[in-house]
């Protein structure tokens, strides 16, 4: 009996005590030189210092933060602080530690693929209208570049200034300066930022 | 005029039992949060499936059906893709007179978590749960290289022009989303 209830309590103690890791990416424009983690829960935050860094390539890093899976609760989040060589800090982004089936980075996720459904009759509706397709490809390539242009034409001067000056003040400022350059759908991530800042400030001002 | 008493009678009765019925079906079909049971809250929560491509436009929503207080006040604590922001929620009155809240925001590319706040009756604070969607793929975010090789069979090169042409409409959507949100900042900021 006595032995029943040791093993029972290692088992219990081992499961309270089991840890896993979650991944986080950040991208810094130098290598570390070391990393802490951190664990926030509505209770409190914890640190754990000394986590492993890993370069995934030149500008990314990813940090592995254990967490204890009595930390893994509901509106529980990860994340991490790097420190430079020059006394740089670089935030990782959140990362939800509620369910640990999650914790990889978006990393492991599969690519999408495209559904491409290929059959005799399609072939041959594409092929008798071959003409249009070329005009659509055209078409969307012109569009494309002139949404390019009005972005680059808005995005600039006192206005660009103006935003990443906002930018900073928020506290949102990414690794790189905003730029018309820049991947349409990370400039959008980092454009909605900005708005949804302001658009909280003037709903509570 | 009796005809006419029983007429308004029945008519009562079916909008009475279609107010109902409606209400049952979104709690249904929607979630009933345990917390607010003075307040019920409900909302249909967002599916991976369901989530547009990243960056375009994506609505946050919720029914309080017991109330048409529009003095009350809500807002979202939302994660996109690691990066957390308080989102404040417009309130309005949905086609059966109960208050409704929503609030744009943009998909993720592979991650969001959102929860909601329901201030402004008593001293009481409603909330949610969090709620946490994780796409099953990764999106490509890869801007669309148009080439086309001669050397390739007619079919095949149709086909890839049809590839090319929809990857095309994704890139102008991409930049059509940052175009947006500029001029939004722009009006906003004069």
């Amino acid at each position: 009996m006595k032995h029943l209830l040791l093993v029972i309590s290692l088992l219990l103690t081992s499961t309270v005590l089991a840890e896993s890791t979650v991944e986080l990416l950040v991208h810094t424009p130098v290598t570390p030189e070391k990393a802490v983690g951190m664990i926030i829960t509505p209770q409190g935050i914890s640190e754990k210092t000394g986590v492993p860094v890993t370069i995934i390539e030149p500008g990314l890093i990813q940090v592995s933060v254990p967490v204890a899976s009595s930390e893994a609760k509901k509106d529980s989040f990860a994340t991490s602080i790097t420190i430079t060589e020059g006394g740089e800090l670089f935030f990782s982004p959140l990362k939800s530690i509620a369910d640990p089936k999650r914790y990889g980075s978006h990393l492991s996720l599969p690519i999408c693929k495209n559904l491409k459904v290929q059959n005799r009759t399609l072939d041959e509706n594409i092929m008798s209208n071959i003409g249009a397709v070329q005009s659509l490809l055209e078409i969307r390539k012109v569009r494309r570049d002139f949404v390019k242009l009005e972005l680059s034409a808005l995005l600039r001067g006192d206005f660009l200034e103006k935003l990443e000056r906002m930018e900073t003040g928020f506290g949102l400022a990414g690794a790189t300066p905003l730029s018309a350059e820049m991947n349409p759908y990370e400039l959008t991530s980092r454009l909605f930022r900005i708005l949804a800042a302001v658009r909280n400030y003037e709903a509570n001002k | 005029m009796r005809k006419q008493y029983i007429f308004t009678i029945l008519f009562k009765a079916l909008f009475k039992a279609l107010f109902v019925a409606s209400t049952f079906v979104t709690i249904l079909c929607g979630h009933l949060n345990a917390f607010a049971a003075e307040m019920p809250l409900v909302h249909k929560p967002i599916l991976a499936e369901a989530l547009p491509l990243p960056g375009q436009t994506m609505k946050l929503m919720f029914l309080l059906p017991m109330t048409k207080d529009l003095g009350l006040k809500a807002r979202a604590s939302v994660v996109i893709d690691g990066e957390a922001m308080d989102i404040t929620m417009e309130g309005s009155l949905d086609e059966l007179d109960r208050t409704f809240f929503e609030a744009e925001i943009r998909a993720p590319l592979t991650e969001l978590s959102y929860k909601f706040y329901v201030s402004g009756s008593g001293d009481r604070v409603v909330t949610t749960d969090r709620y946490q969607i994780l796409r099953s793929c990764l999106p490509s975010t890869q801007l669309t290289t148009v080439d086309v090789s001669e050397d390739l069979p007619k079919v095949e090169r149709a086909r890839l022009m049809v590839e090319l042409s929809k990857g095309l409409e994704q890139d102008i959507q991409a930049y059509q989303g940052s175009v947006d949100i500029l001029k939004e900042l722009q009006e906003r900021l004069k």
